[in-house]
C-alpha cells in the first residue's frame, strides 16, 4: 500500500521515514553513485527541510519498497534550484496545481522482475498510481520531474508518458531530462492496466500507525539499536 | 475559450472564468473582501478567508466572516491557537477541517466558531511564499459532509489556483514587497501566451507548437502564475502591457 506522509504526520512515522532515507542512500549513492549527501547511511538534502509530502510503498512486514517526494513548483524545488539547466536556464514551470516529484526510487535488491506482487513493474506502477491519485485529491493538474534516460524508459513503460520540456543535458554522470506529467483518470487507468495494479492503492491515514509499528518491529535488532543511540 | 486540464468538468472551467471576468486587474489589492464575496457567490460557499503570516510575525488577513466572529477571534487572539493556521504552517497539503477535527477535538476555536454560526465543513489551502512567509486560504459552508465532499472535489483545483493568486496579489500590494522580482516567462510560455493573445484555442496552439494539449495548459497555468493573473485573458493583457508579448 502507498502511504502519504506529510509534515503533520512525520512524527507518526519516524521509522518509515528513516527507512526511506536509507533506501535513498542505497539507490542514489551505493547503486547509482550520484552526487548526493549521505550521512550515517541516510540520504537527505535541503529539500527534505521544506516539509515535502512523501509517498512510501510499504509491504505487510513494514518494509519500504519504493518512495518519491513531492513539492509545489510555486516554492523552491529541484528544477528551479538544482537543475535549472534542464529547462533551458529559464524560469521553470510554476503553478499552484503543478507539483514536482523527486527522489523516485525502488528497492531492486528485494524486488523481483515482472508484474507479480513483488515485481519491480507492479511496485513502480502502484507508487505512480498512488502519486496520481493523491494529486487528483489535492487538485493537481500535472507533475514535473527531472529524470535520466533509464528512468524515462521505466516511466513510459509504466504508462506515465511524460511530455519532455527543455533539453537533455549532462547532470553529474547522467543525461537528464525534465518532463511534465498530466494527471488524469485516463493516465491512472493506463498505468493500472500496464502494471497490473488492482484495487485502491492509497492507505487510509489511520493505517499509518500500523505500518509504522511493523517497520519499527522490523528495525529493532538491526538499525533500531543504532537509531536509539542516535536519538539518545 | 480556454479549457482546464482534462479531467475537470465544464463547470470548473466556467467558475474560475466567471470569477476572473468579474474582476478588474488588481482589485484583490483594492478590495480583497469584495473578491472573497465574489468567490463565495461563484462557488456556493458561506465564507472565505485569506491570512498570511510574514516572517516577522505580522499577520495580514481578509475575510467575509460575520463581524461579531472576527471581533471575538481578534480579541481572544485565536490566531495563536487556531488549528487551521497551525496545520497550514506545517503542511503543504490542503486540509479538510473534518480530517483535523479529531486531532483538535478540544479546539476552542472550532467550538466558538460554531456558536457564531460558522459551519463545521471547511477546507484550507496552505500557500508557501518566496520570502519564508506562509498563507492560508480557507473556505467554509454550513452543509452536510456529502455536499461538502462534492463541492470541494469539483472545485479544489480552482481553490489551489485562487490561494496562490490571492497570496501573490496581496504580496504585491503590500509595502514590504513592492520590489517583488517579476519572474520572467520562459520561451515556451511566451510562445503559448502569444498564440492565445492572437485568439488561438488550446487545440490550435497544440498543433502550432507541437506540444500536447495538456502541456499547453500547463504553460498557460504557469504564465498566469508568473503574471499573477486569475484568467489567461488577464495574463495576456498583463504580458502585453509589460511588452512581453505583442498585441495584435
Amino acid at each position: 500500500m502507498i502511504y502519504v506522509i506529510d509534515a503533520l504526520n512525520y512524527h507518526k512515522a519516524p521509522t518509515l521515514l528513516d527507512e526511506m532515507h536509507k533506501l535513498r542512500a542505497r539507490v542514489f549513492k551505493d547503486r547509482l553513485d550520484w552526487e548526493v549527501t549521505v550521512r550515517n547511511g541516510r540520504e537527505r538534502d535541503y529539500f527534505d527541510d521544506l516539509n515535502p509530502v512523501y509517498l512510501l510503498h510499504v509491504d505487510n512486514d513494514g518494509k519500504v519498497l519504493a518512495t518519491l517526494r513531492l513539492l509545489p513548483t510555486t516554492g523552491p524545488h529541484m528544477l528551479s534550484d538544482t537543475f535549472p539547466q534542464l529547462m533551458d536556464e529559464e524560469e521553470p514551470i510554476r503553478a499552484a496545481t503543478i507539483w514536482e516529484s523527486s527522489r523516485f526510487c525502488v528497492d531492486t535488491d528485494i524486488l523481483v522482475g515482472g508484474d507479480g506482487p513483488r515485481g519491480i513493474g507492479r511496485v513502480t506502477g502502484e507508487l505512480l498510481c498512488g502519486a496520481y491519485t493523491f494529486g487528483q485529491q489535492v487538485g493537481l493538474t500535472h507533475f514535473t520531474s527531472a529524470f535520466d534516460v533509464i528512468m524515462h524508459r521505466v516511466l513510459r513503460r509504466a504508462g506515465a508518458k511524460p511530455d519532455l520540456v527543455g533539453e537533455k543535458k549532462m547532470v553529474g554522470k547522467v543525461f537528464a531530462l525534465a518532463g511534465l506529467f498530466e494527471i488524469s483518470p485516463e493516465t491512472i487507468s493506463d498505468i493500472r492496466a500496464r502494471c497490473a495494479v488492482e484495487g485502491p492503492v492509497l492507505a487510509s491515514p489511520t493505517a499509518l500507525l500500523t505500518a509504522e509499528a511493523r517497520a519499527s518491529d522490523g528495525a529493532i535488532g538491526t538499525s533500531g539499536a543504532e537509531r536509539a543511540l542516535e536519538i539518545a | 475559450m480556454e479549457s482546464s486540464a482534462s479531467g475537470a468538468n465544464t463547470s470548473d472551467a466556467n467558475a474560475i472564468d466567471v470569477l476572473a471576468f468579474s474582476q478588474e486587474a488588481d482589485v484583490v489589492a483594492a478590495d480583497p473582501v469584495a473578491f472573497l464575496d465574489r468567490i463565495c457567490a461563484v462557488y456556493g460557499l458561506d465564507y472565505a478567508t485569506y491570512a498570511s503570516i510574514m516572517p516577522d510575525g505580522q499577520i495580514i488577513g481578509y475575510t467575509n466572516y460575520p463581524e461579531e466572529w472576527v471581533k471575538y477571534y481578534v480579541e481572544n487572539e485565536f490566531h495563536t491557537i487556531d488549528p487551521v493556521i497551525q496545520t497550514a504552517a506545517k503542511s503543504i497539503v490542503p486540509v479538510n477541517w473534518r480530517a483535523i477535527s479529531d486531532d483538535y477535538t478540544d479546539s476552542l476555536v472550532f467550538q466558538k466558531a460554531r456558536e457564531y454560526g460558522i459551519g463545521s465543513a471547511g477546507f484550507s489551502i496552505p500557500v508557501r511564499g518566496p520570502y519564508g512567509e506562509f498563507a492560508v486560504f480557507s473556505v467554509t459552508k454550513d452543509c452536510s459532509d456529502e455536499e461538502w465532499a462534492e463541492l470541494t472535489t469539483a472545485s479544489i483545483r480552482d481553490f489551489q489556483s485562487i490561494a496562490v493568486y490571492m497570496h501573490d496579489s496581496v504580496l504585491r500590494g503590500h509595502g514590504l514587497f513592492k520590489l517583488l522580482n517579476k519572474k520572467p516567462l520562459s520561451r515556451r510560455e511566451t510562445e503559448v501566451l502569444q498564440w492565445y493573445a492572437r485568439g488561438k484555442t488550446q487545440n490550435d496552439i497544440s498543433v502550432l507548437t507541437g506540444l500536447r494539449p495538456s502541456t499547453v495548459t500547463a504553460y498557460l497555468q504557469s504564465a498566469r502564475t508568473k503574471l499573477n493573473a486569475l484568467s489567461t485573458a488577464h495574463a495576456a493583457a498583463r504580458a502585453i502591457s509589460m511588452g512581453a508579448i505583442l498585441s495584435d
